[in-house]
């Protein structure tokens, strides 16, 4: 019965368009599995959850730095102590020096961590590469798996065929085998707006991305922006804004495989050239110095109230809707980023993925898998995001009700990351290489040296030239 | 002249290896071999999928002489270090010269100014980012004070963002022309100065004929040690503009330091870093023959 | 000079300090000030002088547990202080031999060292990671101390050797006369003579270490070993938006004990120099 609801989950957020309400489908089908789950926990003679099974070990997890990933990890120290008799030592490391860790210690003859959270552009990579082991024993596995799982059915689909599953031998996202699970957060982008001077000049929500620059335009007055982007020379220019748009537009940016050697961009089509002419529109009734923002200037802007609408990575959320940090925490509401004629909005799906790294003997492995499940269980995920806002890895988190009281953009949020779509270039290690030359050109447009036309083509030239080299293209 | 006959010859090289030795060893070891490995990566590329190294032979080498944005980062470090060193040193001197009058409260004033460069360098770019800010930067209310009323966006406008990296290097490294200058400055003997004050020489006369001359030594090793770290440092670009907008302000270290941290490709990095050597290497023989850099030889 | 124009002079003179010193205190102050802020003031222009002390409590609470900047600091000044003392061990008769003694190729040898500063940390960083993560001391202090030392020695090599240069080798010559052998004219004779230089090149050195970042970002992974400018790269996340004011909390608390440092050692440093400026 689990699985069927399970399978009715998928099925719903794949098909984009016509979609259940997630909450629904997600409340029923965790109340279900833990109804059964519970059931079938008392039925079985052998296998029972065994928490302290592997007492006495030490698990070493690896996680980024920044993000606040290890806080929840920390404040639990003493209970996983407590309760599986397990010592976990936490390292966070910088963004840039925890990628070249994990490549180092992937490849050394034994891992020097047990648990390593990696970052969804790295995938391809790291799993790809075959580096990680597979997880759908452990899943399986009642003594070392909590009854109240419920892997797969509570988390985003999109997000299992991101931060969880992969085929190896066919060098895609998705498919059957497990080999991370999302966290420790996720991550997709929403768009926040002030409530009050909307309903002042009497504009709904923008639905669409021409009612988006209208509203814009609109409410660019009184000393107010109309919105604010990260425009930015940063990569976020593109993760953020401008693939939202475009993907929102309906763009798709690959065509072909990397495999088959025929990974060709589609950076000078006319979806991509809108997106960018969309931004040049909004650098006009965006802050003066747009063109120098990154993501922090961005959001501070919009917390001090000087911006009326903004796209931004929905973990700010949690800062913008405080009083202590935002002078607007009161007036502002957030919703999913606006769509295309119709369609609902298709921002970034971003976020990391817990493994176990193959080189590792099986008992480090097992008793590793034992920590990883109750850092990615729904109590865990829930703790984490009511006490540091990280943005949650499981749909009973994001439906919630006290949380969502406590924090009302939760289930836009939630809606988000189903909505979400992978960056197509992350199946490849050139991912930031690209996403950066395509920053660059896009800021140089925004900013006014060049036209929309033609920073895609300098995109499209630069991108081609990028792919040959790395025999993706031929 | 000191001496050396037959019968010490051997003692004295004994004994000079005591003395250079371990220097020599040491920098053997943990310079020159780091160096020579370096050099042996910038013949191969790291596939990061696979694990291993391909041999390029000069595969490297060839992308960057045809790469546009190689040769306009040669352009943008020449820029760079060139105006910032100039300036620095024009007025680090000034500076030492300045505080040589015996003024009151000039230790507490000589104390401070020395900050920038012992700022660390994450701090100095944000905090520069901040004065910077279009909206709420102190540089921009300040200089509105004096009447300036629409500035650039100084780090977004690639006309203005070398200028501007420019700026905030000369603003952090001229106290270190001032400490090495004013330093020798203090050392020099009063007599002279003294003399020729009262044979009645005008002060600009005293610092043109005496001063600058008698602190040029140590001008030139500031000059030098300045200008071959600015060649060399990328962490302004790295706060400031991340090498943007463009490639506006994408020094030789800088683009060496993006392709191999954060495109991993650390055999294009390396190659990228040996040219700059090689160039420095050859501008720095040119120097010698031109600027006597040690006295006494 | 009439008195009349002496004063018009001195008085330029000190305008010109007080300006100099508004230039140079500026950014300490902008500092200063914005540590005490809350995150959310930071667009006020210009920031009001109000100080709040439950917020400034706040900020330097973060910065000095939190952040542990108590334990980095102290870090980074063991290690700075080891590098130091091994550069000058080893750089001092290095600069000695290199300026006076006439061995072969010496103009070449010191050349040479000198070019070694010439590579940047990104080529040298990925084989230094790897040479220390194969001696076992990766993620140690001592992983850290090696190349720093090789970083440092160039820079004090090259200082000595000028020191050294402005000693007349009629000392070193009355020495050998002595029976002096070069070490006991070295520690003996000369090191009083150039300590003023060992002082600057010290200093010196330790400025250049004391802010360095690249290569211990990838050295160093523990919490505990880090340095002052690899727990700054915390301040910076591409998911959260920098917290100006912590930032400038960091600024504040790596400053001052370096400010204190710096004006007792300029005594010293005025001192060492004009005492052995030699006649």
């Amino acid at each position: 019965m689990k699985d069927k609801v399970g399978a009715r989950a998928t099925d719903s957020s794949d098909n984009g368009v016509n979609r259940r309400d997630f909450l629904k489908v997600g409340a029923t089908a965790a109340a279900v599995a833990g109804a059964s789950s519970v059931g079938m926990a008392e039925s079985a003679s052998a296998a029972a959850y065994n928490p302290k099974k592997f007492a006495g070990t030490t698990v070493k997890i690896l996680l980024v730095d920044g993000e606040r990933d290890q806080e929840g990890i920390k404040d639990k120290i003493s209970y996983i102590q407590k309760t599986h008799g397990i010592k976990v030592e936490v390292t966070a490391l910088a963004l840039g020096a925890q990628l070249e860790k994990i490549q180092s210690v992937l490849r050394a003859s034994t891992s020097e961590y047990d648990i390593i959270d990696n970052l969804g552009f790295t995938v391809s990579g790291v799993v790809g590469g075959g580096l990680f082991t597979k997880l759908n024993d452990y899943i399986a596995n009642k003594e070392l798996t909590a009854p109240t799982y419920n892997y797969p059915a509570d988390f985003p689909a999109g997000q299992l065929d991101y931060t969880s599953r992969y085929d190896v031998a066919n060098n895609k996202f998705g498919g059957k085998d497990v080999y991370l699970i999302p966290g420790m957060h996720s991550g997709s982008v929403i768009m926040f707006y002030r409530k009050d001077l909307l309903s002042a000049a009497g504009i709904p929500v923008p639905k669409s991305w021409d009612d988006y620059i209208d509203a814009a335009r609109k409410l660019n007055t009184g000393g107010v922006s109309g919105t604010t982007m990260i425009a930015a020379n940063d990569v976020s220019l593109i993760l953020v804004d401008w693939y939202a748009r475009f993907a929102s537009m309906g763009g798709k940016l690959m065509s072909g495989t990397p495999g088959a050697k025929n990974y060709k961009p589609n950076l000078s089509g006319a979806t991509a050239v809108r997106a960018v002419q969309h931004m040049i529109d909004c650098a006009e009734v965006s802050p003066k110095g747009v063109g120098s923002f990154g993501f922090t200037e961005s959001v501070d802007a919009f917390s001090r109230g000087d911006v009326a609408l903004m796209l931004c990575w929905s973990t700010i959320a949690g800062s913008a809707f405080n009083p202590a940090t935002s002078k607007v925490a009161s007036k502002i509401g957030a919703v999913q980023i606006p769509g295309d004629a119709n369609t609902t909005g298709r921002p970034i799906r971003g976020g990391w993925g817990l493994g176990i790294p193959k080189n590792l003997p099986k008992k480090r492995q097992d008793a590793a898998w034992m920590v990883m499940q109750y850092i990615t269980s729904a109590s865990f995920d829930k703790y984490q995001m009511d006490n540091y806002q990280t943005d949650p890895n499981r749909r009973g988190t994001y439906a919630d009700a006290a949380l969502n009281k406590k924090y009302p953009y939760l289930k836009v949020a939630g809606q988000a990351m189903e909505n979400a779509k992978m960056l197509d270039v992350a199946l490849i290690p050139e991912c930031f290489e690209l996403v950066g030359e395509a920053a660059r050109e896009f800021n140089l447009a925004i900013i006014g040296t060049q036209t929309a036309k033609q920073a895609c083509a300098n995109a499209q030239a630069s991108w081609e030239k990028i792919l040959k080299r790395a025999g993706h293209l031929a | 002249m000191i001496k050396i006959s037959n019968s010490k010859n051997f003692l004295l090289r004994h004994e000079t290896k005591t003395l250079i030795g371990p220097a020599i060893v040491y920098l053997g070891l943990f310079s020159v071999f780091p160096l020579l490995y370096s050099l042996g990566i910038s013949f191969y590329e790291f596939d990061r999928v696979a694990g291993k190294w391909n041999f390029l032979g000069l595969g490297n080498y060839k992308e960057i002489l045809s790469d546009k944005v190689f040769w306009s980062s040669i352009l943008v470090t020449g820029i760079m270090v060139g105006v910032a060193l100039i300036v620095e040193v024009v007025a680090g001197v000034s500076l030492a010269i300045f505080f040589g009058q015996k003024l009151k409260g000039s230790k507490f004033v000589r104390a401070i100014l020395i900050t920038p460069m012992i700022l660390n360098p994450v701090v100095v770019g944000l905090m520069w980012r901040a004065l910077l800010n279009p909206q709420w930067g102190l540089f921009n209310w300040f200089i509105g004070l004096i009447g300036i009323d629409s500035p650039p966006i100084w780090l977004a406008d690639p006309k203005w963002t070398l200028w501007t990296l420019i700026f905030v290097d000369i603003w952090q490294w001229t106290p270190f022309i001032f400490v090495v200058v004013f330093a020798r400055y203090q050392a020099l003997p009063t007599d002279v100065f003294e003399s020729a004050r009262v044979d009645g020489a005008s002060p600009l006369k005293i610092i043109r004929y005496i001063t600058l001359p008698l602190v040029s030594s140590a001008v030139v090793f500031a000059a030098i040690f300045r200008g071959i770290d600015s060649f060399r440092t990328f962490d302004l670009v790295y706060g400031l503009t991340f090498g943007g907008p463009g490639r506006s302000t994408t020094t030789l270290s800088f683009y060496s330091f993006e392709n191999g941290f954060v495109y991993y490709r650390y055999g294009f990095a390396s190659a990228l870093s040996y040219i700059m050597v090689i160039m420095a290497t050859i501008g720095f023989s040119v120097l010698l023959k031109w600027i006597p850099v040690r006295r006494n030889h | 000079m009439t008195t009349l124009s002496r004063v018009a002079s001195r008085s330029v003179s000190y305008v010109t300090l007080i300006i100099i010193a508004i230039v140079g205190i500026f950014p300490i102050a902008y500092l200063f000030l914005l540590s005490t802020k809350r995150r959310i003031d930071i667009g006020d222009v210009p920031p009001s002088l109000k100080i709040e002390w439950s917020v400034v409590v706040e900020n330097y609470k973060e910065v000095l547990f939190d952040r542990s900047y108590v334990s980095s600091t102290i870090n980074t000044l063991i290690i700075t202080s080891i590098v130091v003392v091994l550069s000058l061990v080893i750089g001092t008769p290095a600069a000695y031999t290199l300026s006076r003694l006439k061995i072969k190729g010496s103009e070449r040898i010191s050349t040479t060292i000198l070019s070694l500063r010439f590579m940047p940390p990104v080529a040298v960083a990925v084989p230094i990671l790897l040479s220390m993560r194969f001696l076992h001391v990766a993620n140690t202090r001592i992983g850290l101390i090696i190349p720093y030392v090789a970083f440092s020695l160039p820079l004090v090599i090259w200082i000595l050797i000028g020191f050294f240069d402005e000693i007349p080798t009629e000392i070193d010559e009355a020495a050998e006369i002595d029976g002096a052998n070069k070490w006991r004219t070295l520690l003996q004779v000369l090191l009083p003579l150039v300590r003023p230089g060992i002082v600057v090149a010290g200093i010196f050195a330790a400025i250049f270490i004391w802010n360095e970042f690249l290569i211990g970002m990838y050295v160093i992974d523990s919490e505990a070993l880090k340095t002052v400018p690899i727990a700054d790269a915390g301040l910076i996340s591409a998911q959260r938006p920098i917290d100006w004011n912590v930032a400038a909390t960091v600024g504040v608390v790596t400053l001052i004990p370096l400010l204190i440092g710096s004006m007792a050692i300029q005594k010293h440093i005025v001192q060492g120099i004009t005492a052995g400026a030699v006649k």
